[in-house]
């Protein structure tokens, strides 16, 4: 059976220090201004009745994911068996047409990696490129999962690695032993708007369901 | 905000064919493809893994640093080290844009211009060397090698640069310490011989096991953790404190209480948030011990708050309380109520009877507990000393120190290091000096400015915020056997410190450091700047020096554990630019020295005995662990309780050792660098608890703390059976041998000495329990409080990473536009870093700002991002924007540590925005240096606010 990856956040145990974000963009060298992962933070309450709010929000990974279906090129975005939603830079032509379809803001066009596919191969459906070479134009990136990091055996993304509060956990949901399996048998996690009906991967631990909308936007603005 | 669902809904259509898609073979198992994997920096064999020690923030977490091609491309944490356990902070993980910063210091300069100005000329090593060589050597001859102050700013790798200047002759070399929280270390210092009393959460913990293995115990103990004025969230010298805290409620059901007049990070984590006024620690503190006392009842199990077993392993106990409870008589003058009584500290604090009534009983009654207090309350207040000695005796007295679970002396269980590599033993060099026409003769020591000055006596961590006073009017030493002679300050070298910025009042600084004589000749004759990074300090330095940063030099790292740990900050890359390491720049200005006659200098102690970097940590690691063999369950049962260790804990655990009966030493193989680094770079020894009792017997073990009677001391200064103990008692004893004449600081709250038990005194510029400030409190309504913004502190605000973040109310996105180069990680080819001018949009990148109570802006008609000023009954000001929330105490209000008004270029975005960002040390009164160790009172002002 294949593996089943999903990625769990216990929000009792984030200090809000934001190390997923920042690790995040060590890894996966992410530009300033985007973000792959990122921690919203807000603040709320009258005195003395304050609150603070931490959310850090990464891709849902969703089983049903609408960051796919409009994607021009076969194969440019897809979801891999394990569950993790894949870029293919190769791919790629840059359209955008994802980065507008997640409603979680999960994807970003990445200044600094230019489209090596020929959009002049997809001009005549896709406006988005028409008229454009390659060189002009930006693949897509988003988190997946730190698939890199997969590839060489190493099952915990770097947001994982280096969570201050050991809130992160990452593993196999295929395996009843993971400890992301076991903490969902064990404690009530949500998603983040699981009402739009994408099934995500990625869930929360959040006693406080406030969390989701105090600090609720979208990863990429 | 609510996210948008516009975009997703024009594709919502299409979630219908996922299906279709699915049985297309589109959604199958893709692997990556070559090029992409590439692409991707997936060439994840190729590194060279690093074990380190971070050091962007004095928490130094052992990392992993992965090298490729001689560049660091990945930060993690060290799982090893369990300080952190394989974790790593956003400020951790974002070294690459420190190391890879363009604003970093490249070269050696000159100034050309005004002090001030930032006027440099490139110069050649050589030249700088020669320039700062010959100052020194002239300065020697003309005012005495003590005119020199080499203050570290940063505690960290600071010990070449002391053992230089203690064999130049200075005993005058200061670290972080005397700017970081003097008073809240005192009562530790003072009763235990330690430093800072922690909770026992720092997990894994080796444990010795019955069946004589060791194993790792994760499982926490703790029940109560009460934080006062410390933010382990967001201010993190202590690491683990941060999972530690998170860990223990969610694992044991740990309850934890924060004590704040701002809502912290680490108060999102509180069962219970109290906000008192601020500098009302000590009362606070005060109100528990008088409740404690006065409601303890043996006999009913929900008021047996005191464990009286304390009192077989501490002593004076009888003489403490004495004292504490002759203030019940008294009558406050402010409040004509009686001191410590729950009233009296309603008044005070500004809390209820009812939060006062439950904090004590609870923090009485829950065992394990933990009362921990921080740099920004006791820390930052005039009379901080005093909540701090409470502090002790509220853990003493429950049961909870060093009981697992409960509250650990951090720097009594750390292991030791340095050795003879510090150089200290060149302090006992004997010189001569004439005074009133007489020759006297003394140790290099006795010329200390504070530990013999006319001042602060006391001030074992040493006195930096009177410097500019130093430069003014020169040092007085009073006591010792140089009384009587006087010396200017002359030279200072600051190395990786921001003195100007953080060391008081910026502007008291800048006065001093620019005036000049009649001849129009600088006051003070060399200044030089060691850094890694261009900080505000550099502007007045007649030298700067590059240093290699923390990932290019190597040293040990410098933590506060629950046991004894220790590991290697190895040299991750070659030093970059011109920058050089700290042990070269010790042997380049050491040899310059004795070229140009300096005999106090020679090749055996410097460039002849330390060839590389690695032979100065070697004698650094000699001493590690150094501490004895006490505590429940014993660390090592093989060997006699009490007995010093020093060696691996390999060698240690083996039994490679030789016991030496007569010195009571258990030696191993020495820790050395190679063995770390064999060793994912850290060395472990067990922990224990109850170190201060005999792992089979209640008695004491007399060897632990470490006090003059190996015992918890409840007072300060005794005598007993002809001899005398106590803390204070070599500083009193300083003052009898000179008649009496008492110094400054005891003297500006009436004490004649230093108090021999429980004392009591009131912070400055609080009109709420000073009578004397009581006049200002109309006009300045505010009480203004700083503390630290982890991600920004004064050295690190020029990595862009961490201004996408905001922290608490003193650290958020309310930029006016801007642009500046910054270093930007490149997902593709050979540099992790590639300096780019970067465009900020408004309000998108976090910088200093004014955090106030929402009810309070409201009233006074100020919304958030509004500018306002901030001023003091001084005249002086500040500006920035105001961040107005309900997490404030109302009256009070914060700004960040140096978080803004930063004036060197050197900082990057944070420059950019230092015309609409607050300082928060322009407010400091530099004339309140608390009186016992002449630390400033960073938090003891008052304000007004008006719009700008």
């Amino acid at each position: 059976m294949s593996k089943k990856y999903a990625l769990l956040v216990d929000l009792r145990k984030c200090v809000g220090c934001t190390s997923c974000q920042v690790s995040c963009k060590m890894e996966n060298a992410v530009p300033m201004g985007h973000f792959r992962s990122k921690v919203d933070i807000a603040d709320a309450g009258e005195y003395p009745k304050a609150k603070r709010y931490f959310f850090p929000k990464i891709c849902n990974q969703c089983d049903e994911a609408p960051c796919i279906p409009p994607c021009p090129v076969k194969g440019a975005t897809y979801k891999r068996e394990d569950g993790v939603v894949m870029v293919n830079r190769d791919l790629c032509i840059g359209c955008g047409r994802c980065v507008g379809a997640c409603p979680y803001g999960a994807r970003f066009l990445h200044p600094h990696l230019q489209v090596k596919n020929d959009p002049a191969k997809y001009a005549k459906n896709v406006p988005e490129v028409k008229g454009k070479k390659a060189k002009a134009l930006r693949v897509v990136d988003k988190c997946d999962y730190c698939s890199h990091r997969l590839a060489e055996g190493i099952e915990e993304p770097a947001c994982v690695r280096n969570c201050v509060g050991k809130a992160r956990f990452f593993g196999d949901l295929s395996d009843p032993n993971s400890e992301v399996s076991k903490l969902k048998a064990s404690v009530k996690t949500v998603d983040w708007h699981a009402d739009y009906g994408t099934k995500p991967r990625t869930t929360f631990i959040a006693p406080d369901k406030e969390v989701f909308v105090a600090a609720d936007g979208q990863i990429n603005e | 905000m609510q996210i948008s669902r516009r975009v997703f809904m024009k594709y919502a259509g299409a979630l219908a064919g996922v299906a279709a898609l699915e049985n297309s073979g589109l959604l199958s198992l893709k692997r990556l493809s070559p090029s992409e994997a590439e692409a991707m920096q997936t060439a994840m064999g190729k590194y060279e893994v690093k074990y380190t020690a971070d050091a962007m923030c004095p928490a130094e977490c052992g990392m992993e640093m992965w090298v490729k091609d001689g560049k660091i491309a990945k930060i993690y944490g060290n799982k090893a080290v369990p300080m952190n356990v394989g974790t790593a902070c956003a400020k951790g993980a974002s070294g690459q844009q420190l190391v890879y910063s363009p604003y970093r210091l490249k070269y050696p300069m000159i100034r050309v211009g005004a002090r001030g100005e930032g006027k440099f000329k490139r110069v050649t090593w050589d030249e700088a060397i020669d320039h700062i060589g010959k100052k020194l050597t002239e300065i020697k001859k003309k005012y005495g090698a003590e005119s020199v102050m080499m203050d570290c700013g940063d505690v960290t790798d600071r010990d070449q640069y002391y053992r230089l200047f203690f064999a130049y002759g200075t005993p005058n070399c200061v670290e972080h310490g005397s700017l970081c929280d003097v008073p809240r270390r005192h009562g530790p210092k003072l009763m235990v011989g330690g430093k800072r009393w922690e909770p026992d959460i720092m997990r894994p913990q080796l444990v010795r096991q019955p069946d004589g293995s060791l194993q790792n115990d994760y499982s926490y103990k703790t029940k109560l953790i009460v934080y006062n004025g410390w933010n382990p969230f967001v201010a993190t010298r202590i690491f683990y404190e941060q999972r530690g805290t998170v860990g223990a409620k969610v694992e044991n059901g740990c309850k934890v209480v924060v004590i704040d007049p701002s809502y912290s990070n680490t108060a999102t984590a509180a069962d219970m948030w109290l906000a008192p006024r601020a500098g009302t620690d000590g009362d606070l503190f005060g109100a528990m011990l008088r409740y404690i006392l006065e409601n303890d009842n043996q006999n009913d199990p929900n008021k047996k708050y005191i464990d009286w077993s304390f009192k077989k392993y501490s002593t004076g106990w009888d003489e403490f309380s004495t004292d504490f409870k002759a203030w019940w008589s008294k009558k406050d003058p402010i409040n004509n109520l009686s001191y410590f009584s729950l009233d009296w500290a309603v008044d005070r604090t500004g809390l209820s009877k009812a939060q006062i009534e439950e904090l004590s009983h609870m923090f009485g009654i829950t065992k394990p507990a933990a009362l921990v207090w921080g740099m920004q309350s006791p820390g930052h207040h005039y009379n901080g000393y005093c909540a701090s000695i409470l502090g002790v005796a509220l853990n003493v007295i429950t049961g909870n120190f060093d009981a697992p679970g409960g509250v650990i002396d951090c720097e009594l269980v750390k292991s030791d290091k340095g050795g003879s590599a510090t150089g200290k033993q060149f302090k006992t060099k004997k010189v001569k000096r004439m005074i009133d026409g007489k020759e006297v003769e003394g140790e290099v020591e006795h010329l200390h400015k504070d530990l013999f000055g006319s001042k602060y006596p006391a001030s074992w961590d040493d006195v930096v915020a009177d410097y500019p006073d130093a430069m003014d009017h020169g040092i007085d030493l009073k006591y010792g056997p140089f009384r009587g002679h006087k010396y200017p300050m002359k030279g200072f070298i600051l190395r990786t410190g921001n003195a100007v910025v953080t060391g008081s009042a910026p502007w008291r600084w800048q006065e001093a450091l620019t005036a000049k004589d009649k001849a129009g000749n600088y006051n003070l004759e060399l200044m030089v700047f060691i850094d890694t990074l261009n900080l505000e300090s550099a502007l007045y330095a007649d030298v700067i020096l590059p240093e290699a940063s923390y990932a290019e030099r190597q040293s040990l790292s410098d933590i506060y554990p629950s046991h004894q740990v220790i590991y290697n900050r190895d040299a991750v890359i070659k030093p970059l630019h011109e920058s050089k390491k700290p042990t070269d720049i010790m042997n380049l200005l050491a040899k310059k020295l004795s070229e140009l006659g300096d005999a106090d200098i020679k090749g055996a102690d410097f460039w002849e005995k330390y060839k590389t970097e690695e032979d100065f940590v070697n004698e650094m690691l000699a001493p590690a662990p150094g501490r004895v063999n006490v505590g429940t369950p014993l660390p090592y049962p093989k060997y006699p309780e009490g007995y010093k260790l020093i060696g691996t804990p390999e060698s240690l655990e083996k039994g490679e050792v030789s016991i030496d009966n007569e010195k009571k030493v258990v030696k191993g193989k020495p820790v050395t660098v190679e063995w770390l680094r064999n060793n994912h770079g850290v060395a472990i020894w067990p922990m224990s608890w109850q170190r201060y009792k005999k792992h089979n017997a209640d008695e004491p073990n007399k060897a632990f703390p470490n006090t003059s009677t190996k015992l918890i001391e409840f007072r300060f200064d005794w005598t007993d059976g002809g001899k005398r103990y106590g803390g204070y008692k070599s500083h009193n004893e300083k003052i009898e041998k000179a008649g009496g004449d008492v110094p400054l600081g005891l003297k500006e709250i009436g004490f004649d000495k230093f108090p021999a038990s429980f004392y009591w005194f009131e912070t400055k510029w609080n009109p709420h329990t000073n009578p004397a400030y009581k006049k200002y409190a109309k006009d300045y309504p505010f009480q203004l409080i700083c503390g630290r913004v982890h991600h920004s502190m004064s050295g690190t605000q020029m990595v862009p990473w961490l201004g996408e973040i905001k922290a608490e109310g003193t650290w958020q996105p309310m930029n006016k536009e801007f642009e500046a180069d910054v270093p930007e990680a490149m997902p593709t080819g050979d540099e992790p870093m590639k300096s780019l001018k970067m465009k900020f949009k408004p309000n998108s990148y976090s910088v200093g700002t004014i955090w106030m109570n929402a009810d309070d802006a409201k009233r006074m008609g100020i919304k958030n991002g509004d500018m306002v000023v901030v001023e003091n009954p001084l005249g002086k000001s500040t500006k920035g924007k105001v961040f107005a929330s309900g997490g404030m105490r109302p009256g009070v209000i914060k700004i960040g540590f140096a978080t803004g008004g930063r004036f060197s270029p050197g900082m990057g975005p944070a420059y950019k925005s230092r015309e609409y960002t607050p300082s928060h040390s322009d407010l400091v009164d530099p004339s309140v240096l608390s009186p016992i160790m002449g630390f400033p009172g960073y938090a003891d002002m008052i304000v007004k606010i008006k719009k700008a």
